[in-house]
């Protein structure tokens, strides 16, 4: 549990994987290109005391998940960002299946998030329809820049992926959390783009965006769009990691979106397990602008805008009252440990 | 050739999404000359970099080099990169991206290259318009000032107008902003406004507050990502000499 200004705060981690990157899964040198990159991420943002060996990065265990997230890392709730990455990895690299093995097992502490790729086509639709039916689908992660079947990347305003977020609106699926992070391809200039994310925005009003990694290294261009779309959201993960090595950078990212996105639309992740969520939880919660940052853009993160971004904002997007929501977690076996965690 | 030269045209090879030299960012790992044969080792922050920009370095490099007459052959490296086999054979053998990637590259990569030079533009106008703001200058006359006012002396630089002088500042920063003026083609005879747009247009005093602004975020953004590759090159370098001392052992 964290608290600013003496007041508890309600975590809800945005952005987080239960993956397996290990040997075994690897399909081609791709995947272990993949997960050695993620582990070059890791390394570099992370504070020394919270670097992992490579063995565990690849693959970790339900236990190291429970722990870092809940019991140590101040978090509540987190949201599964599903990725698959078949042609990476094996059995996909954390794909809805997978991380449902927890979701199964805490169901009140997570939201899990499904995917779907139009380039799967109208015979995808089915394949959808029964993800939801099976599965405790909330929200989904779409991921751009996913290779499939020869092709490497597609977009949001792809005429395919209008006929699938219809369907998403039919099946009531409304929180879409998009990688809009570093990309690889496509190798067009779209690479670079968020734009399709602002046609999709237009076209579906009634659905959110979150677009994960605030569009880094497109931060500008998403601040334009955010600003103009009314449910297009930020997500922290990738940027929030910046606060223990180079918070100067952070102050100046998070006054930017304060600035351009507002208060209400900015959501904390930690893109667990690139990074634990406890030194970037309780870094946050201390966290200031600098006075000359504050000066020049006119914006300030307050106590309420930590709170807001922290988990009431995802709170609201999700529908949790988190009254109701903490009462029941504090009954759930996580809820158990932390309380006699405390006792003791 | 010296090595020392050899270093100086590597050093104006440009990261085209930092603007930044791939020299000062630690890209360039090793360079070899044998008579009129150079062999240059780059390593990009990471696997994944995009190829569209690792395209543009490598090939950067290769065009710098062969501009010196003492070399007639250019081999380039690109270590650890998903694409490393095509890339490296690709431009030394002085191919054009599209040729490489036939199938996936339809972008003309003149108008990314383009759309990053805009990016550089931008961020360098800041950087000139905050370090003239520092030294005093108000913004009614840095709307006003015409190219001329900007006068550079040995490592200084100073904004004139007739009754003020407003400095100094480093000569570098003004000499990027020029630089990079030119580069994209817009006015620089001595009375052109001094604060363009990218489109040629000038930024009038009441504008200015607001324009600033969006630059900020774009400067924001090349900052955040430069200290992002930075650390990520840093933590890869790690890796591979804790891999090199595996494989030595």
């Amino acid at each position: 549990m964290i608290t600013i200004d003496g007041q508890e705060v309600f975590v809800i981690d945005g952005h987080m994987h239960f993956w397996d990157g290990s040997p075994e899964n690897w399909r081609n040198q791709w995947g272990e290109g993949w997960i050695k990159c993620f582990y070059d991420y890791h390394l570099a943002l992370s504070p020394k005391e919270a670097v992992w060996p490579f063995e565990k990065f690849m693959k970790y265990s339900e236990d190291d998940l429970v722990r870092d997230l809940f019991l140590e890392g101040h978090v509540d709730m987190g949201i599964f960002n599903s990725t698959y990455l078949r042609e990476f990895f094996k059995k996909g690299f954390n794909t809805h299946e997978q991380n449902y093995v927890l979701v199964e097992k805490y169901p009140d502490r997570f939201i899990l998030c499904g995917s779907f790729d139009p380039r799967w086509g109208e015979a995808g639709f089915e394949t959808f329809r029964r993800m939801v039916e099976q599965y405790p689908i909330r929200g989904l992660k779409l991921y751009t820049a996913e290779w499939y079947d020869g092709s490497r990347g597609w977009k949001l305003s792809d005429p395919m992926a209008y006929r699938y977020l219809e369907l998403c609106r039919e099946l009531g699926i409304k929180n879409i959390h998009v990688h809009k992070g570093p990309t690889v391809y496509p190798l067009s200039k779209d690479a670079f783009d968020v734009h399709d994310v602002d046609y999709a925005a237009t076209d579906f009003p009634e659905l959110n965006f979150i677009i994960e990694h605030v569009g880094l290294p497109r931060l500008d261009d998403f601040c334009w769009i955010a600003k103009q779309e009314k449910n297009v959201y930020a997500g922290l993960a990738v940027a929030s990691a910046f606060i223990a090595t180079r918070p100067r950078y952070l102050a100046e990212i998070m006054a930017n979106l304060l600035y351009w996105v507002g208060e209400d639309k900015i959501l904390f992740g930690s893109d667990y397990a690139i990074w634990t969520p406890k030194w970037i939880v309780e870094a946050f919660a201390r966290f200031e602008l600098p006075e000359d940052i504050k000066e020049e853009y006119g914006v300030d993160l307050t106590p309420q805008a930590k709170r807001k971004i922290l988990g009431e904002n995802a709170a609201r997007l999700y529908g949790i009252d988190i009254a109701a929501q903490k009462a029941k977690l504090a009954q759930d076996p996580i809820g158990q440990l932390l309380a006699a965690q405390q006792a003791a | 050739m010296e090595t020392k030269a050899l270093w100086a045209q590597l050093e104006r090879v440009l990261d085209p999404e930092l603007d930044e030299s791939i020299v000062r960012l630690g890209f360039v790992q090793r360079v070899e000359q044998e008579g009129q044969r150079v062999r240059v080792v780059l390593r990009l922050p990471t696997y994944w970099c995009s190829p569209n920009f690792a395209y543009l370095m490598a090939d950067g490099v290769r065009r710098a080099l062969l501009e010196r007459s003492e070399i007639a052959q250019v081999e380039i490296v690109l270590e650890d990169h998903f694409a490393s086999d095509v890339l490296s054979r690709g431009v030394s053998a002085g191919r054009s991206f599209c040729e490489l990637f036939p199938d996936e590259a339809t972008e003309e990569l003149e108008e990314l290259r383009k759309r990053f030079l805009i990016k550089g533009y931008l961020s360098r106008l800041l950087v000139l318009v905050q370090a003239l703001r520092n030294a005093g200058a108000p913004g009614s006359v840095l709307a006003r000032a015409r190219l001329a006012a900007l006068v550079s002396s040995g490592e200084d630089a100073w904004l004139c107008d007739e009754d003020n002088r407003y400095g100094p500042i480093r000569a570098r920063i003004a000499d990027r902003y020029l630089a990079r003026r030119a580069e994209l083609g817009l006015p620089m005879d001595a009375d052109a406004p001094l604060l363009l747009r990218p489109d040629g247009s000038a930024i009038g005093e009441e504008e200015l507050p607001d324009e600033l602004r969006r630059l900020r975020a774009t400067v924001v953004n090349l900052r955040a990502s430069t200290a992002l590759c930075e650390a990520l090159l840093e933590s890869r370098q790690q890796w591979w000499t804790a891999e090199r001392k595996e494989a030595l052992r």
